[in-house]
């Protein structure tokens, strides 16, 4: 079953002035990702990656196209309609600062029960923390974690409110390698039977953890990559940087 | 370094904009005080005491009010910034120099604010003199003068209290871990330095002496003092703030439920979370109830004194220029105290909006949070300032009851609420528009800025 259905998506900015043309960021993107699978975007830089994740988890309005998530039209939601998406069946996982400063670890955990005002299970945010390891770090406030650890907590969240699909937006870019693995290897586990992961990455060796790898250049999808290992991924990154230049 | 002041004034204008308007009132206040005193030094004789007479009320009430204020918007301008201290030590600036920096920024704006205020004040003096000086006839004819002398000791004055009041600070952005720069900082807990501990034992040693002077004292001596144990009062609340306000904001919010609704648990947390901010809004709030609350409650109470002097019923109610004489500067000041201070970290705060968006909170939950903030504030303000209120009746009464036997106190309920009401209004102007202007950035942009 498709969780994630994108059709001649596009995205564009305005210009740098009022009279400048808008500058196209995606153009015409289709794909679908399937309950379980975990998907991995990698391109240069300025290729539209973020825009992507941000444009299929409804964060970003697109320009043109459709967007369906779980079967559901985002470009036809209501802005407290998409509120409520995010809430149930979404979770995010970002390069840094991921939690709100004021609330601990295990509050941050709970945050979107909170939200939903649907009761999380005490037991479920502590058995949450405990499987990313931090369960002697619940009651502290994210400036007393580090980065790491303030990612590990983003995935407790996600494991304790069971979203459909998690989106993360270079998740290991400001971790040390041990740390990165760490959070890659959450995330694997994350995409299990149910769950979708769509990973936009700098880091080949988290690319090709992926079950399928895509690569963006100029706002396309210039290869598919089903299952690759880091040399494959280097090599069609590679390959595109080199098409683009010339 | 020179270039390093005025460039990082100008990149953080929204922040220094907000002490900036504080000390423009300030120095207003202080010239409309400097003019009367320096009038009434010119004219001398019956107009000097009764100049002297009215500016020793504004300056004392002012001068509580803007060391309070003050004090508190230099530490949260410096707090605001405490990343950028941390990039500066990381690129190889020594803790003496940013402290030198920082003193240096904030004299400038002390000085180029109180200039503004002078400026500003200028042509409405004898407006608002005219205005004020109805209950005085003596003053009929009395044109006000502000000399070059009062215009330099206004700016001085003023300058002084925005330095010493973020001194402090400054000495806690030269201590910046340049680690803060990399991550969210944690806040700092709790602390009090010696010089609030001075300040609030100072206060209770006059509130001491203010007292034992009233014993069998004649009720004109105690009508003459008693409208300044209100603002006295809350000058110790405010100097032992940092350990009072958390406490009292933390236990009262935690009576209310905190499934009561996702809005009222993040509002809070963030309340009881950034201190600084908390402090400076609450202060300057408390004091403007407690100087409101505190007139009215010992006039009162010393109108009930009067009732049984007189056997006739005596009531207490000044008139609106009056009120505006004694109350006006310390008010305006409050309330700017009060919205600047929302304002100028309103902005800090997108990005805490955009998490709270990714991970479904609507708008509508922002904004309720944003809401309940201030009532937060305003609420936790009320109480102290009611403390004061409260205790001034108190006080008045046991005085004038050590002549006047038997004469009951009263608290001023209504000016406490009335100000309190109207600082509610002020804070949620300020606390929302900030809020809505902040939702319309879009959460990706906003994610990208770390």
């Amino acid at each position: 079953m498709a969780l994630i259905e994108a059709r001649d998506l596009t995205k564009t900015f305005p210009g740098a002035t009022r009279r400048a043309e808008r500058i196209a960021v995606l153009g015409g993107i289709c794909l679908t990702v399937e309950a379980g699978e975990m998907v991995a975007i990698v391109g240069p830089s300025g290729s539209g990656k973020s825009t992507l994740l941000y444009c299929l988890s409804g964060l970003e309005a697109v320009s043109s196209g459709s967007v369906r998530l779980m079967n559901e039209e985002l470009t036809q939601l209501r802005r407290a309609d998409l509120a409520r998406l995010r809430r149930d069946r979404i979770g995010f996982v970002f390069q840094s600062f991921n939690l709100i400063p004021s609330l601990s670890a295990r509050e941050n955990v709970a945050l979107s029960g909170r939200l939903a005002e649907r009761k999380i299970e005490r037991s479920d945010v502590d058995l949450a923390l405990a499987e990313v390891g931090l369960s002697d770090r619940a009651r502290h406030l994210p400036g007393a974690l580090s980065g790491g650890q303030q990612q590990r907590v983003a995935i407790a969240r996600i494991l304790a409110t069971n979203p459909d699909i998690v989106f993360a937006d270079e998740p290991t870019g400001s971790l040390d390698t041990v740390a990165g693995r760490e959070v890659l290897n959450l995330l694997r586990k994350a995409a299990d039977g149910t769950r979708s992961v769509v990973m936009v990455t700098h880091d080949l060796d988290a690319a090709a953890g992926a079950d399928r790898v895509l690569v963006l250049r100029d706002g396309l999808i210039h290869r598919e990559l089903l299952a690759p290992s880091a040399e494959e991924v280097f090599a069609a990154i590679t390959q595109t940087r080199s098409g683009a230049q010339a | 370094m020179i270039r390093l002041v005025f460039a990082d004034l100008a990149a953080n204008a929204r922040i220094w904009l907000g002490i900036l308007i504080v000390t423009v009132a300030t120095g207003a206040i202080g010239a409309f005080s400097a003019a009367l005193i320096e009038t009434g030094v010119m004219l001398g004789g019956k107009i000097l005491e009764l100049l002297i007479g009215l500016s020793s009320s504004v300056i004392l009430l002012t001068g509580i009010a803007a060391l309070v204020v003050l004090g508190s918007i230099a530490n949260l301008t410096v707090s605001l910034q405490q990343r950028n201290y941390a990039l500066w030590q990381l690129v190889g600036m020594s803790p003496g120099l940013i402290r030198l920096v920082v003193v240096s920024q904030l004299a400038i704006v002390g000085v180029f604010g109180a200039l503004l205020g002078c400026l500003f004040a200028g042509p409405l003096l004898q407006v608002l003199f005219d205005y004020v000086r109805t209950p005085f006839p003596g003053l009929g004819s009395v044109r006000l003068v502000l000399g070059a002398g009062s215009f330099c000791w206004v700016i001085c004055s003023t300058a002084t209290i925005v330095v010493l009041g973020g001194w402090r600070g400054a000495r806690h952005a030269s201590q910046v871990a340049p680690l803060e720069a990399l991550r969210e900082p944690e806040p700092r807990g709790a602390t009090m330095g010696w010089v609030r501990w001075v300040t609030f034992v100072g206060v209770v040693a006059c509130l001491c002496a203010m007292m034992v002077s009233f014993v069998g004292a004649d009720v004109a001596l105690i009508a003459s003092q008693a409208v300044f144990i209100g603002p006295i009062i809350a000058g110790g609340l405010a100097a032992i703030g940092p350990i009072l306000f958390p406490a009292l904001l933390r236990a009262w919010t935690a009576v209310v439920p905190q499934r009561a609704s996702a809005a009222w648990y993040l509002a809070r947390h963030s309340a009881g979370y950034r201190l600084s901010q908390s402090t400076a809004a609450i202060s300057p709030l408390m004091v403007a109830i407690a100087m409101a609350g505190g007139l009215y409650s010992a006039g009162e109470t010393l109108a009930n004194g009067s009732s049984i002097q007189t056997n006739a019923a005596q009531s207490f109610a000044p008139g609106v220029d009056s009120v505006v004489l004694i109350l006006g500067g310390p008010l305006l000041l409050s309330a700017l105290g009060a919205a600047m201070t929302v304002f100028m970290s309103g902005h800090l705060r997108r990005r805490e909006f955009a998490l709270i968006q990714s991970a479904g909170g609507t708008h509508g939950t922002i904004l309720t949070g944003a809401t309940f903030e201030a009532v937060i504030y305003i609420l936790t303000a009320a109480m102290l300032g009611t403390v004061a209120t409260v205790a001034t009746g108190l006080i008045t009464a046991w005085a004038v009851s050590t002549t006047l036997p038997g004469t009951a106190a009263s608290f001023g309920i209504a000016p406490t609420m009335a100000v309190a009401g109207a600082g509610l209004l002020l804070l949620l102007v300020a606390t929302v528009i900030p809020t809505a202007v902040a939702l319309r950035h879009e959460v990706p942009q906003t994610l990208a800025c770390t």
